[in-house]
């Protein structure tokens, strides 16, 4: 017996190995797999938006709103009302947390608009409520801009 | 809108808050608005319990109002009994009542004030209790309207409570004293400190000026929760930093405030009233840890000396040198040990087999004299900021009375002005440093080394005030011509200069032929003497054709005198054939004289012809421009419009205008920016360029990246002082061109490469500011132009 061990050591000790692995995915196949923690989606939430709110001095009336959001949004889920009606385009930045809206022609000064924004992360998570936004540009009658490089 | 009804007569406590603050936070506006006469009224970074931007939402909320002028204007009415028809919220004076309240409570438990953190969270309670009585608005997370409430997120402030050695009280006061100037630069200067390096190297800077060694806020972090552990690891890193960059001085300072002990507090359970605490820090809102400097009655004095026997100047001077100094501390460590070693050598030599004082009396001089060259070589940079701020710190040196500031400047002065000439001077001055304190190192008794030591660091700040006091006639001389961009205007000289035609072998000008320039000087004050005139060519062309400028008798040889009442004028002509074909023929006379009131007068003008198609990619063509005057990127900080580098550059209040201008955005969406916390911020923040004119000052309608496009007016604004603003637009383009002179064009369809007008002439600072969106976007129109 010894010396049968001893001669075939090696076969055994691959058919050991063998059978372990063979068990062991035996096993592994017949386990049901372990239910993963469902993830939470993160809130989404508006950080930031250009212009502000209420009445400012704009030079330049062709402007894209720029909504900052928590999480990248879905801008294929957005629901905007713009009063005034105004014709735009959506589009986000590389991030997908900004989303702005172009508008088709300039904002017409003095001008109030309101913007209603509904939008969906793209987690699947929307706004708890509505962004309202309203502005009113007025042409900018004087700047204070004195920039001095000679100081 | 505000809803009225909420508002209601404000008490009159509440405006003198709101008053107060106005003073406290915006001195220059409330001298202007309040009528405060001179007085020159110290800047304060903190307040009330408030920072500056809190209080300035807190104006405008309160007063309805777009801007700090408008609403010192609306609190000076209240003040005075007008416009109550419409006025702050209730909550507001609730607020100030509870300030009130707290500051009795703190009395009559025996305390001198509420802490800063007490005041802060105060404050902001009723900022957003008032925030909730507005309209509806989106709502943005903003750190100014973060709910207060308690909770494990929360980060709480620390404060640190400081211990000192037992010693004797003498030496404890002669010790403050001396360490004196450098406190004072600290605290005078943190603001700035804090606006260019951040605020966590600022706070490490205060703490290192007050002595406090890192070795024992080591291991305190354990005590706090681990958002806070883990900035203030990151703080005793900086100061670690500082230490080992500047070891001669940390020891000195450590010498000279002997703490013993640290101990940390949490806020607000610290208990202790402000004066009880060295310095508190505020939450990290922008990922930094920021002090609070300690506003002690002491150090409020001195902060009101300097500023109120230097005023703005001083103040802007010191924050100047200070933003620079504290730079330095950071990447200077090298340099600085370096000296030292160096001057542990010339100490053991001057000092001989003395005691370790000596050594280290040595090593100070060895030091000093290793840096003053390089001292007098950055001086030539930075003279006129660094001689402002030493004057401050020599002030403040004699309103304290201390004597070795004064013995030490009176002398190197003496030395200094026998000397002559800023590098003799220097140079003469380093050596009679180190030969008078040599001498005196034998006598010095150990009792007083230290206090001469720490005197000893402010020689070079003395050193520094009397070389800017012999060169200061350099900076008060006008620059010469050729630091100048463009026409130049001068009171006594009056030049005009016309080409005609403007234009040719293009669209609507005549073809290939004589151009005649006619020109006239006149004297506006008083007859002009020792007349010189020059006229320089610019060929702004692709290629590099040849020329040869025309020769002017009455050029090369002026009148001897041109008197108001008779102008001297000629014409003379230049030949454009197909050699100069697409280019900018631009030429610069210039004029100078000697006037009745001044030698050596200065003024130019200039005048261009368009030649054929020339280039135009940049709408001041020939014009030069540097990265500094390009477009801001978020977290470079060191250059572009609106960085904090270009603010410290532009003087003044940060964030006072929009970048780009008529675009109502004052700061970045991202930290770390000096405008960051504006209420009004957009991710084009800063997107402008700023082009000088190397001769050329006329301005074309430029191509769109080597694209000829059609131009049309869209409207345009005056900047008061600094010119006008023009706005064009082709199609989805829009071009903002600012400091044009009036009288640029206005109608119909402008091509590219046509002339539109020409720069304002602003001296020195003469430039093209540009700014250019596309589909409704801002980009960097040095992505487009003049590259």
């Amino acid at each position: 017996m010894k010396a049968f061990l001893k001669k075939y050591r090696f076969v055994i000790l691959l058919i050991a190995i063998f059978l372990l692995i063979a068990a062991f995915l035996l096993v592994k196949k017949n386990q049901s797999p372990a239910p993963s923690p469902t993830p939470t989606p993160t809130p989404l939430q508006l950080v930031q938006f250009y212009p502000s709110q209420g009445e400012q001095e704009i030079a330049v009336p062709l402007v894209a709103l720029a909504y900052t959001f928590s999480t990248p949004v879905d801008s294929s889920t957005a629901n905007i009302i713009i009063s005034p009606f105004v014709g735009f385009e959506l589009s986000t930045d590389a991030s997908g947390k900004i989303l702005y809206i172009t508008p088709t022609a300039e904002w017409k000064y003095d001008t109030l608009y309101k913007v209603t924004i509904t939008i969906s992360s793209k987690e699947g998570v929307t706004l708890s409520t509505p962004v309202e936004h309203s502005f009113l540009f007025k042409k900018v009658s004087k700047s204070n801009f004195d920039e001095n490089w000679a100081l | 809108m505000a809803d009225d009804s909420k508002f209601k007569t404000p008490s009159e406590k509440t405006v003198k808050f709101l008053y107060d603050g106005v003073v406290a936070f915006y001195p220059d506006v409330a001298k202007e608005v309040f009528l405060l006469g001179k007085t020159t009224l110290p800047f304060h970074e903190a307040w009330g319990g408030f920072k500056r931007l809190e209080f300035l939402e807190f104006a405008l909320n309160s007063t309805g109002t777009e801007s700090i002028e408008e609403a010192a204007a609306a609190i000076r009415d209240w003040k005075e009994g007008r416009r109550l028809e419409r006025t702050i919220p209730d909550k507001l004076d609730e607020m100030v009542a509870r300030l009130e309240e707290q500051e009795r409570l703190s009395r009559e438990k025996g305390q001198k004030a509420a802490s800063a953190y007490e005041k802060q969270k105060l404050a902001k309670d009723a900022l957003l209790e008032s925030q909730r009585a507005k309209e509806t608005v989106p709502a943005p997370v903003s750190p100014a309207v973060e709910a207060p409430t308690a909770s494990p997120e929360e980060v709480l402030a620390v404060g640190v409570k400081t211990t000192v050695e037992p010693g004797h009280f003498v030496q404890k006061v002669v010790n403050k004293t001396v360490s004196l100037p450098l406190r004072t630069a600290i605290s005078l200067a943190y603001p700035a400190i804090k606006e260019s390096v951040g605020p966590a190297p600022a706070t490490a800077m205060l703490l290192w000026a007050k002595g406090v060694p890192s070795q024992k806020l080591e291991g305190k972090a354990v005590a706090l929760p681990s958002k806070e552990a883990k900035k203030f690891d990151e703080l005793v890193k900086a100061i670690k930093g500082i230490e080992s960059g500047r070891s001669l001085q940390t020891r000195i300072l450590q010498a000279s405030f002997r703490i013993k002990d640290v101990t940390l507090l949490l806020g607000p359970d610290t208990g202790l009233t402000q004066a009880q605490v060295s310095l508190f820090f505020n939450p990290p809102e922008t990922g930094g840890v920021a002090a609070i400097p300690h506003q002690s009655f002491f150090g409020n004095l001195v902060s009101r000396a300097g500023q109120q026997l230097f005023g703005k100047l001083a103040s802007r001077a010191v924050k100047a040198i200070a933003t620079k100094a504290g730079l330095a501390i950071a990447g200077e460590a090298v340099g600085t040990a370096a000296g030292t070693e160096a001057g542990a050598a010339v100490g053991a030599a001057a000092g001989g087999p003395a005691a370790p004082v000596t050594a280290i009396i040595g090593a100070v001089l060895g030091w000093l004299a290793s840096k003053i060259p390089d001292l007098i070589s950055w001086l030539k940079r930075n003279a006129k900021e660094f001689g402002v701020a030493a004057a401050g710190l020599l002030a403040a040196g004699v309103f304290f009375r201390n004597p070795f500031l004064l013995v030490a400047g009176l002398g190197v002065g003496g030395i200094a002005l026998g000397a002559g000439g800023l590098q003799s001077a220097g140079m003469a001055a380093a050596g009679a440093v180190q030969g008078v304190l040599a001498g005196i190192t034998g006598m010095l008794l150990p009792s007083i080394a230290v206090p001469v030591l720490v005197s000893l660091v402010a020689v070079p700040v003395v050193v520094a005030l009397i070389l800017f006091i012999i060169n200061s006639g350099a900076y008060i001389v006008p620059p010469s011509p050729s630091s100048l961009y463009g026409a130049i205007e001068s009171p006594y000289i009056g030049i005009e200069k016309t080409a005609s035609p403007e234009c040719m072998h293009r669209a609507g000008c005549p073809g290939f032929g004589p151009v005649t320039y006619h020109v006239k000087i006149w004297a506006k004050k008083g007859t002009l003497t020792n007349i010189s005139i020059k006229n320089e060519y610019e060929i702004i062309s692709r290629t590099n054709p040849p020329f040869t400028p025309p020769s002017v008798p009455e050029i090369d040889s002026p009148p001897d005198f041109i008197s108001p009442t008779r102008a001297y004028e000629f014409t003379y002509t230049l030949t454009v054939g197909p050699s100069l074909d697409n280019s900018i023929v631009s030429d610069t006379i210039t004029v100078t004289a000697d006037a009745p009131g001044q030698n050596g007068a200065l003024a130019s003008q200039s005048a261009a012809v368009i030649v054929g198609n020339p280039p135009v990619s940049c709408p001041l063509p020939g014009g030069q421009s540097q990265p500094i005057h390009w477009s801001y990127h978020p977290g470079n900080e060191s250059g572009g419009h609106g960085s904090n580098d270009y603010w410290r550059r532009m003087g003044g209040s940060s964030c006072r205008y929009s970048l780009p201008q008529g675009a109502n955005c004052y700061g970045p969406t991202n930290g770390g920016n000096v405008c960051s916390n504006q209420s009004s911020t957009c991710d084009f923040y800063g997107y402008a360029m700023d082009v000088f004119p190397s001769g050329n000052t006329q301005v074309f309608a430029p191509t769109v990246r080597g694209q000829a496009v059609t131009w049309s007016y869209q409207g345009g604004f005056s900047n008061a002082s600094a010119g006008q603003t023009f706005i064009y637009r082709s199609g989805s383009y829009y071009l903002v061109l600012t400091h044009l002179s009036p009288g640029a064009a206005t109608g119909g369809s402008i091509q590219s490469g046509q002339r539109i007008g020409q720069l304002f002439p602003q001296g020195g600072n003469t430039h093209l500011h540009i700014e250019f969106s596309v589909s409704g976007r801002y980009v960097r129109p040095e992505d487009y132009f003049c590259r």
